[in-house]
């Protein structure tokens, strides 16, 4: 009787997670799932109503990732549809470079900077440590909307407009605070005496991180570089306006580039949102288990 | 001069004080145990040695050389900490290997000096295991091999065994023992080793000498001899020994020629002692505490004079002897008998102990009377 309402609680609990899990699945999965879809679709197809939620082979199409690769314009594309495919869809590919550069370096930026910081917040109380580290994660509540016009500004008497570097370092001390705060709170769940071991046997600072801290603090290290990548390769409002040419530009802008006017392709804008976010995709898959072991991991 | 010399030591925590004012000096191949209770200070002492602490005060000197400001990992010290700190991501080899990689040993030296140091501990078959695959005798037995494989000045040791079981622990100490006399006996530099436990019977069994701490300082340096026979205060005459020692409190009195412990009306003759401890004191007569062992109280034959009225509460049998519960006037007595002495609970006896087996303490400063 007992066991049958505990087992029953328990099958009542799963079957909550169950449904909570795949509410939580469809709402992120749909969009992407409809872009997947579209991209696929001829633009025609794209406008009858009701939509088509599984291209047949009469709708079915490669000429938006075609047009996106190699810069061709089909035959068939051309003459069914009458939205334009603007030049800049072939500026997806150098924008996703862009982009990809871009992340690459904030990354390699966050865990040059975030190692230590995250180490020395989590290890060292010195005089205003926790104001310090509190003031790192109000920057954070910053709005974008609100800096970016004074970074305009600073950027142009530097004359660093349109230039990765300039993103670079914004995204750098945009992410940085997040960065510290994942790795320190991994590094706090690591036992001090694994470090003092070290010192103990002969290992200076930068030996001890090298060797011992961050082996054991992989998975928090990866989950973070993956934030920041993420971040970086995700920002649309200072890229849009510090960048104004293919030698900044990154995937996020021209993306929204593709969607300007009554004209816009569908079919063009799903297909290169489907490429931009193969990368970031990718990157998840290969990482899945580190990110999820650096969010959740307790030591002993 | 010493080996090792720590000269007025303090250490404070955001107020608190966890070492006060501590000297200490410890020479080359001894085996040192700091003893005391939990929080008295032996770990904070004992990474204050290593560096790992920077004390508050003082100065720390190694061979002459003030060590006081420089870092762990120049003090040629080895620590085994209390829960391991095997590094997880290593195999037991690399574990141990790890300081000599660190101070860039040769590959075949390094292969050598593994091997021979998981041979003095039985570990050599799980060189390539990790030490999540390890029990925990044997992890423990890789945490001292990876202190054995250095030749420190110091070895650190903070409670290495309390994570065994008894069985282990008492196997584990024989070892210890074992070794520090083979390193203590080496030629090149002698283990020197620092052992912090509040288990005192670690502290007997392995010290040369032993420091008995009491609220961050030490109340008592000795051998371990001398500390179970001659304890300098209260403090350490009742955290040494188990059970622990007997404290009935009363004065001291002179009584023609001789001196006695007077209390509730009991007489005990204490002779020579009491009156030296009288004399030192230069005084006739002064309240006083007696101390005596459990296995220094004698049951008495009936009748006999000079010997205490008691009444046994509790037989408690511990196999090689007997725990007996006493009650003396409104006092409680324990005494440790053999068990082929035929007591039973509710029955009256007679107790008394032999004047050398006791100790005579100040009841205000605590300190042995006999110096
Ligand atoms: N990092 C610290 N911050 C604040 N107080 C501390 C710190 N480390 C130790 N203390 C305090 O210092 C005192 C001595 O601690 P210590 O760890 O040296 O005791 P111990 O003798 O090793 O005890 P145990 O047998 O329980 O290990 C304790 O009162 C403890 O609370
Ligand atoms: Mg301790």
């Amino acid at each position: 009787m007992l066991a049958n309402t505990i087992s029953g609680r328990r099958w009542r609990k799963q079957l909550l997670t169950l449904v909570a899990t795949a509410l939580i699945l469809i709402y992120i999965l749909a969009p992407i799932c409809w872009a997947i879809v579209s991209s696929f679709q001829k633009e025609s197809a794209l406008e009858d109503r009701p939509p088509h939620f599984f291209p047949t082979a009469e709708i079915f199409t490669l000429s938006h990732y075609k047009f996106i690769f190699t810069g061709q314009i089909d035959k068939e594309a051309t003459t069914m549809i009458q939205a334009q495919y603007t030049m800049s869809g072939t500026y997806i590919l150098p924008g996703i470079v862009n982009s990809i550069v871009i992340a690459l370096a904030v990354t390699a930026i966050n865990l040059l900077f975030g190692l230590p910081a995250g180490h020395a917040f989590a290890r060292y109380q010195f005089w205003g440590s926790s104001q310090v580290f509190m003031g790192f994660l109000v920057t954070r509540l910053l709005p974008a909307i609100s800096i970016v016009i004074p970074m305009y500004i600073l950027l142009q008497q530097f004359d660093l407009l349109d230039t990765k570097r300039a993103l670079v370092g914004i995204y750098s001390a945009i992410t940085l605070p997040f960065t510290i705060w994942i790795l320190k709170a991994y590094f706090q769940n690591i036992p001090v005496e694994y470090e003092e071991a070290a010192r103990m046997d002969g290992c200076g600072y930068l030996r001890t991180m090298w060797r011992v801290v961050i082996p054991l603090a992989r998975p928090g290290i990866i989950a973070a570089a993956i934030f920041a990548f993420m971040a970086a390769y995700d920002e649309f409002v200072f890229a849009t306006v510090l960048t104004s040419s293919l030698n900044s530009k990154t995937q996020t802008v021209i993306i929204a580039g593709l969607a300007q006017g009554l004209s816009a392709s569908r079919g063009l804008i799903a297909a290169a949102a489907v490429v931009c976010f193969l990368p970031p995709v990718l990157l998840a898959i290969l990482f899945r288990k580190q990110v999820v072991q650096g969010l959740t991991t307790r030591f002993a | 001069m010493g080996f090792l010399k720590l000269e007025k030591i303090t250490k404070r925590f955001s107020g608190s004080l966890a070492v006060d004012h501590l000297d200490l000096e410890v020479e080359e191949g001894e085996f040192l145990v700091l003893l005391g209770p939990s929080g008295c200070g032996k770990t904070t002492t004992l990474r204050m040695i290593a560096g790992l602490e920077v004390q508050t005060e003082g100065k720390i000197t190694l061979e002459g050389k003030d060590i006081s400001d420089s870092p762990p990992e120049r003090r040629d010290m080895a620590m085994v900490f209390q829960n391991l700190a095997l590094y997880p991501h290593m195999t037991v080899f690399d574990n141990i290997a790890f300081y000599l990689q660190n101070i860039r040993t040769p590959k075949e030296t390094i292969e050598q000096k593994v091997r021979q140091a998981a041979r003095q501990v039985g570990i050599e078959e799980f060189l390539t295991r990790y030490p999540n695959q390890l029990s925990g005798g044997q992890r423990q037995r890789v945490a001292l091999a990876r202190a054995l494989v250095r030749c420190p000045k110091v070895f650190l040791l903070d409670e290495p065994l309390s994570s065994l079981d008894a069985k282990l622990r008492a196997g584990m100490r024989s070892e210890l023992k074992l070794l520090h006399r083979n390193l203590s006996q080496s030629k090149e530099r002698k283990g020197t080793f620092i052992y912090v436990t509040h288990d005192q019977v670690e502290a007997l069994t392995l010290g040369t000498r032993v420091a008995v701490m009491n609220k961050g300082n030490i109340v008592q340096l000795s051998t371990p001899r001398d500390l179970y026979n001659k304890p300098r205060n209260l403090f350490a005459s009742t955290f040494v020994g188990s059970p622990s020692m007997n404290l009935i409190e009363g004065s001291l009195e002179r009584e023609n020629g001789s001196a006695a412990f007077i209390f509730q009306g009991n007489r005990i003759a204490l002779g020579e002692i009491g009156v030296a401890a009288l004399k030192r004191a230069n005084r006739a007569q002064m309240p006083a505490i007696l101390g005596v062992r459990p296995e220094s109280v004698k049951i008495a034959s009936p009748g006999m004079t000079g010997a205490l009225a008691a009444q046994v509460v509790t037989v408690e049998p511990l196999g090689q002897n007997n725990l007996i519960n006493l009650q003396v006037g409104d006092r409680m007595l324990i005494a440790l008998v053999s068990p082929d002495l035929a007591i039973h609970e509710g029955e009256n006896v007679n107790v008394c102990f032999q004047p050398q087996a006791t100790h005579l303490f100040d009841p205000q400063t605590e300190e042995n009377l006999l110096g």
